[in-house]
């Protein structure tokens, strides 16, 4: 019943990437395993994912489904095709990373860097200094990044000043993702499909060099943007969300996102010290004790009702507003 | 599982996020002193590991001021979206609102309000944007720390009165030679000083009951007669405990106490309810010049027909008992150093045929008023004829008060000695004794 949707993404982080169908041959890694192109005269691992003659949809994917769903064939719940299993934000690889894939013990301490798209492992209560750990057990997710194509969805952000809160996209793991791999960390697409969102510019192409190996797509605390260049990080994120990133709190001129926390990088905050890309497990239930609801009636960017949802954490890593006294500890 | 997910299938993006508590600061007036336990929920106040409140008032990348508040400036357009009444205890909109306070007037130096209501040029309550220049402006943030804020009260000491838990967190002037920058003050009078002393620069005036002094030199306790803000007062006599004794409203002190700022710059309307001493007293706004929290008339002096009238001197009669100055008997009183008070106050009607500006030389013509001989109130030390600043007693006469021929200034012998040579209301005060 739970389809297999969501991906896509801001930040990335190790998975998405469309794995090897019934072959078990290579490991499984973002820019490596079966998503690259292969070099020399005789290609093998074309056939992991593509039917010349008896594709089942416009990519000539050999099997009819969403591109979401086709990448779950591996990255799904349980991990069948690749330790990273980021349907459910779950890391299977604890003991023996590597094929064989499937069947394995998922880790109990580790979870997927940008958390999952049906589940995620995030300890969004954590009241640790500087951590956010990973739970032992996947939580449904509260909100995440749409991928399956199919549901239209606001690029908040994207534009130009005063072009609105965000055009409409169907986005979908590959928006993000080039699942042949590209030499970009996580295999981003320097340019994001969709990015340029109806009438607002293309922007300017951002490269993140890859890990270097062994790459790490796990952690034990949320807290920590890993390996990645934070700062290079959000300016890949812009590419979709432009009116997002900026620098010492000023007037940026737009009248919805008009004064914005800093997100460039400087003084260590970047968009996924906040928000795990994929999707986050956090909740906003208010102040049981006091009765209050702030964050889970803060309004869409633009107005409009308020979400009168506790269960959407716009991809935030903490249950309420938990994440801002991460950093502004003396309030 | 998917509808039950919908939030989520509306946004992919980083969607906002509402919250990052920033420095910003705002909100007004306090909570309720002394009700803790039953106080309502506070969005002030971080509430533990997953707080909800930051939400409150903060958009992370929807701001709508440097702080990331949600509202535009003026700060106080967010805060009265609590306290108008509608979800505070305090309903400071109320008050800023209130068609009897007249409107702020720079030209003749009146001013009736603090003005948090239009937009300035602050930015954080947390910088120092006074030192030394011409900056005058009061947003919310520049009093109340809204992350800091309590309901605790004041309390007295030989220091002064400690910041209320309204002002908890915000940033003032400590009275210290120099005076420096204090963040966060201790005494409530140190967040007064922040824009009321030569820390700044005060607004410049010519006309002498119109210039803006400088606070922390006039409630210095090294000077010889200041209100007791900072220290105790000098007056320790049995006449003076007396007098406070028989005060109207503030009745509680002695000579040993120590005011508040906000004891003569207050909430008029709470004044109405007899307050205690350490209540909320919030100085927003007044109906009263000078954002007082009583009636003081001190710039117009009396037409020759015109009676006594105690409303024109309620603000003082709040500690000082009012009976000495409505007894023209001229007899020694146990309330006061000085039993002519009340002939001076309420017996020389007609007295002069001068005018009625207390400004000008050789003005006067009916009663007096409290004024022209205690000028500057909050201490001696800049009073406007040199000769009286060094005097006790907050005693020190106004410019229509003039010296004798052959004297610098008007004189007082001291409360030894007690005579007076000046001449008041064109009548001559040679050496004049009581």
């Amino acid at each position: 019943m739970k389809k297999a949707v969501l991906l896509g993404g801001v930040a990335g982080v190790a998975m998405a990437l469309l794995a090897v169908m019934g072959t078990g041959g290579g490991t499984a890694l973002a820019d490596g395993g079966p998503h690259v192109i292969e070099s020399g005269a005789t290609p093998d691992k074309c056939a992991g994912c593509h039917r010349i003659h008896t594709g089942q949809n416009e990519f000539l994917l050999k099997q009819a489904s969403t591109v979401a769903d086709f990448c779950y064939s591996c990255h799904g719940t349980g991990g069948p095709g690749s330790d990273l299993a980021v349907q459910e934000g779950t890391f299977y690889g604890a003991a023996a990373a590597g094929p064989p894939y499937g069947g394995k013990t998922p880790s109990a301490t580790l979870g997927l860097r940008a958390g999952g798209f049906d589940y995620a492992r995030i300890n969004t209560t954590d009241s640790g200094f500087e951590t956010i750990g990973a739970l032992a057990t996947p939580q449904p997710v509260t909100s995440w990044h749409t991928n399956d194509g199919t549901v239209a969805g606001t690029v908040w952000g994207n534009g130009a000043l005063n072009s609105g809160a965000g055009p409409i996209y169907n986005l979908e793991c590959t928006s993000c993702h080039d699942p042949h791999g590209n030499g970009n960390y996580r295999v981003l697409r320097s340019v994001p499909t969709g990015s340029s969102g109806t009438g607002t510019p293309t922007p300017a192409p951002v490269v993140i060099a890859d890990q270097a190996n062994p790459k790490v797509y796990t952690t034990s605390n949320y807290f920590s943007t890993g390996p990645v260049d934070g700062a290079q990080l959000s300016s890949w994120c812009a590419t979709c969300h432009t009116r997002y990133l900026a620098g010492p709190i000023a007037n940026s001129g737009d009248t919805i996102f008009t004064f914005r926390h800093r997100s460039n990088g400087a003084l260590g905050t970047t968009c996924i010290k906040c928000h795990a890309s994929h999707g986050s497990n956090a909740s906003m239930p208010g102040n049981p004790v006091t009765g209050t609801t702030y964050s889970a009636t803060v309004p869409w960017p633009g107005g409009g009702s308020g979400t009168t949802d506790t269960n959407n954490s716009r991809l935030l890593k903490m249950d309420n507003r938990g994440i801002c006294i991460k950093c502004h500890t003396g309030y | 599982m998917n509808n039950e997910r919908r939030a989520g299938t509306t946004a992919w993006a980083i969607a906002v996020a509402a919250a990052v508590a920033v420095a910003g600061l705002w909100t007004a007036s306090a909570l309720t002193p002394g009700a803790a336990s039953a106080a309502p929920p506070s969005p002030h106040l971080s509430a533990g590991t997953i707080t909800d409140t930051c939400a409150a008032c903060h958009r992370s990348h929807t701001g709508q001021e440097n702080n990331l508040n949600k509202a535009a400036v003026p700060q106080s357009t967010l805060c009265f979206s609590c306290h108008d009444g509608t979800g505070a205890n305090y309903n400071v909109a109320a008050e800023f609102s209130d068609a009897t306070v007249p409107a702020n007037d720079p030209a003749t130096s009146s001013f009736y309000s603090h003005p948090a209501t239009t937009v300035s040029s602050h930015t954080s309550g947390q910088i120092d944007e006074f030192a030394g220049v011409l900056n005058r402006h009061s947003a919310c943030g520049d009093c109340h720390n809204p992350h800091k804020s309590s309901a605790a009260a004041p309390t007295e000491s030989g220091s002064g009165w400690t910041a209320s838990g309204a002002l908890t967190g915000a940033s003032g002037v400590a009275a210290s030679a120099p005076l420096v920058w204090k963040n966060p003050i201790g005494y409530e009078y140190e967040l007064c000083l922040k824009c009321h002393s030569g820390y700044t620069r005060l607004l410049s005036y010519s006309k002498e009951s119109y210039k803006k002094t400088d606070k922390a030199a006039e409630f210095d306790p090294a000077n010889a007669s200041y209100h007791p803000v900072e220290a105790p007062g000098k007056n320790t006599t049995t006449e003076m405990a007396n007098s406070l004794a028989g005060g109207t409203l503030w009745n509680g002190f002695t000579p040993a106490s120590t005011i508040r700022c906000l004891s003569c710059h207050g909430d008029y309307r709470t004044a109405a309810a007899t307050p205690a001493a350490d209540a909320r007293l919030a100085p927003h706004t007044s109906s009263y010049r000078g954002i007082l929290i009583a009636n003081y008339r001190d710039r117009t002096l009396k037409p020759a027909s015109e009676a006594y009238d105690s409303n024109d001197f309620s603000l003082c009669f709040l500690c000082h008992s009012p009976a000495p100055f409505s007894d023209a008997s001229e007899a020694s009183r146990p309330d006061t150093n000085y039993r002519f008070h009340g002939k001076h106050l309420t017996n020389i009607e007609g007295v002069g045929a001068g005018g009625l500006d207390i400004d000008t030389a050789g003005e006067g013509q009916g009663n007096a008023i409290c004024a022209e001989c205690h000028y500057r109130l909050h201490g001696t030390i800049l009073a406007p004829w040199p000769g009286n600043q060094d005097y006790s007693r907050g005693v020190n006469f106004a410019p229509d008060v003039q010296p004798l021929s052959g004297q610098p200034d008007p004189l007082w012998s001291g409360p030894t000695s007690r005579t007076c040579s000046l001449i008041c209301h064109s009548k001559n005060h040679d050496a004049e004794s009581y």
